[in-house]
């Protein structure tokens, strides 16, 4: 692989922050084919997405989560001594109210290995989990509950982390019906 | 209709996010044959040509399934009636 210049690249001026309003998840144990990573890439681009599509078992689906505006991060923390290096991606959001879907994906996922699909502002996917590791549950970073006052905010956060030796983009398709 | 020329394959017909063109619902008749064709020729794995797709689409004519097929029509069909 070559190297090449790397300018400021922001098509049409945009570089909003955050994540869209919903995250895309399945149980990892349910995913019948990972997209590639790079394989002898040609240049750093094709270094930095993986190819395919994530094909879900026969009888099993893909699901999206609701997630409140502005709670929704996509972290990507460089972890590792030197010669060690490797990425943890953090996603993080709140969920509103208590109902018992909700509590009930909390009461699945918290000791589940899962995957996620995670959407930033421009558009550009993330995808949180491959052949070798899922992502899994790590708390509530903003707690979960009632609130105090009555002017809080009712609801569940979720902190969910994928460890990595790279990062991503991925160009695939997120089927939210059942495989056949 | 797209889906006489598509056909959803590998997964029940239903809502799909496709990168930079949003969630489409091919539970739904109304998805334009346009964005079907450009799905299909990037290499998306849920849609399959009918043969009417492949001949109207991509002007592959039709293959006559048999001899005996054909001469019960009595004569070649005309492609480019369709």
């Amino acid at each position: 692989m070559d190297f090449t210049d790397i300018t400021k690249n922001l098509p049409n001026g945009e570089n909003m922050g955050g994540i869209v309003q919903k995250v895309y998840f399945g149980f990892w144990k349910d995913v019948d084919q990972w997209p590639t990573k790079p394989d002898a890439p040609l240049t750093v681009e094709e270094n930095g997405e993986l190819t395919g599509d994530l094909v879900m078992k026969t009888g099993t689906r893909m699901f999206e989560l609701y997630i409140t505006d502005d709670t929704g991060e996509f972290n990507i923390e460089s972890v590792g001594e030197v010669d060690g290096k490797s990425f943890v991606e953090h996603l993080t959001f709140f969920h509103p109210g208590l109902q018992k879907k909700i509590l009930g994906f909390m009461n699945a996922a918290k000791n589940d290995n899962l995957f996620f699909v995670v959407t930033d502002a421009e558009g550009q996917q993330y995808l949180m989990g491959d052949a070798m590791r899922p992502a899994v549950y790590q708390g509530a970073p903003d707690g979960n509950g009632t609130g105090k006052e009555t002017a809080a905010r009712k609801g569940m956060s979720a902190e969910f982390t994928y460890k990595t030796p790279n990062v991503y983009v991925y160009t695939g398709t997120v089927p939210l019906t059942e495989a056949i | 209709m797209w889906q006489n020329y598509f056909k959803i394959i590998g997964i029940v017909p239903g809502r799909v996010v496709v990168p930079g063109k949003g969630t489409i619902d091919f539970s739904k008749e109304n998805v334009p044959v346009e964005l079907c064709k450009q799905l299909f020729d990037s290499g998306f794995p849920y849609l399959e040509l009918t043969d009417l797709g492949k001949e109207v689409l991509y002007n592959q004519p039709k293959i006559s399934k048999s001899k005996s097929d054909r001469k019960s029509k009595g004569s070649a069909e005309s492609h480019d009636a369709l």
